[in-house]
């Protein structure tokens, strides 16, 4: 019982230790676009900033969350806040996965939040209720 | 997609793990028990919400008494769902296999759903989420 009792410390230290890994890197990937200049990501967007804030929405057709919840979420941003303060720009992973893999995409539905100036502001891996968005646009 | 109580998700996730560590601990054949409970309780609650009993613990007693906060969010639990009827199931297939001498064999399998569901109780990583977005990304459909 002592040797199994020391497996599990010793399985639970390397997960806690991997989960740890990932979660540093995956801040520093973040931290990197963040501060990666505007033209780099509006080159893998093949678009050009025009002024407003803008949300990228990463999904695909067959993510439920992405039709069920994060479109229902991005429109009522839109709505909120009006098509004058706010731009989206919608793309589907499974057509353009490189465009996913150059904002470090690792799941949908996904959003990024970019400033007027182009410069990525947020980064929401996951659904991002329209609360979250709006105030990332604000903060923009 | 829906707004879920995450507490009462993560208090029955982490309830399964600890069911499959003291299994660990137990040994084999003994071990096979509270194996046999967690998928049982995984399996049988996902179609049979009275047998969802972590949960309706912390719906019916934790969370009336104050002793654990209700935390609600928008989460994808129809993933959730699959991801909790493949585990019970694999659970279930281990305890036999313990029984059958193929102690190793059971146990690795059991360990990578543990892990899989403590992964989603501590960090919120849906592992199951990730493969299918993964896949997904590649053209590949389940839906």
């Amino acid at each position: 019982m002592g040797e199994r009792l020391l497996v599990l410390v010793v399985v639970a230290a390397a997960v806690a230790l991997a989960v740890y890994g990932v979660r540093t890197w995956n801040v520093r990937r973040v931290r990197a676009l963040m501060q990666s200049t505007a033209a780099a990501a509006w080159d893998n967007l093949g678009n050009a900033p025009d002024g407003r804030p803008t949300v990228v929405t990463f999904s695909t057709p067959s993510c439920a969350a992405c039709h069920t919840a994060q479109a229902p979420a991005v429109i009522a941003v839109e709505a909120r806040l009006g098509p004058a303060a706010v731009r989206v720009i919608k793309i589907d992973a499974a057509q353009q996965p490189e465009v996913a893999r150059a904002f470090g995409v690792l799941t949908v539905p996904s959003t990024i939040v970019l400033a007027p100036s182009g410069r990525v502001v947020a980064v929401n891996q996951g659904f991002a209720p329209s609360g979250r968005l709006v105030e990332q646009l604000q903060r923009a | 997609m829906g707004t879920y109580d995450v507490t009462a998700r993560k208090a029955h996730q982490w309830t399964m793990v600890v069911l499959v560590a003291l299994g660990f601990v137990l040994g084999e054949p003994n071990g096979a028990i509270p194996l046999i409970l967690a998928g049982a309780i995984m399996l049988v609650g996902r179609f049979w919400w009275p047998a969802d009993v972590v949960r309706q613990f912390v719906w019916r007693v934790a969370e009336p008494a104050g002793w654990l906060p209700r935390v609600e969010r928008d989460e994808d639990h129809a993933t959730r769902r699959v991801a909790r009827i493949l585990g019970g199931l694999v659970w279930l297939a281990c305890a036999p296999l313990l029984l059958l001498g193929l102690g190793a064999a059971a146990w690795l399998l059991a360990a990578l759903i543990a892990i899989m569901v403590a992964l989603d109780a501590s960090v919120d990583f849906c592992a199951l989420c990730f493969v299918m977005a993964r896949l997904d990304r590649l053209g590949l459909k389940f839906t």
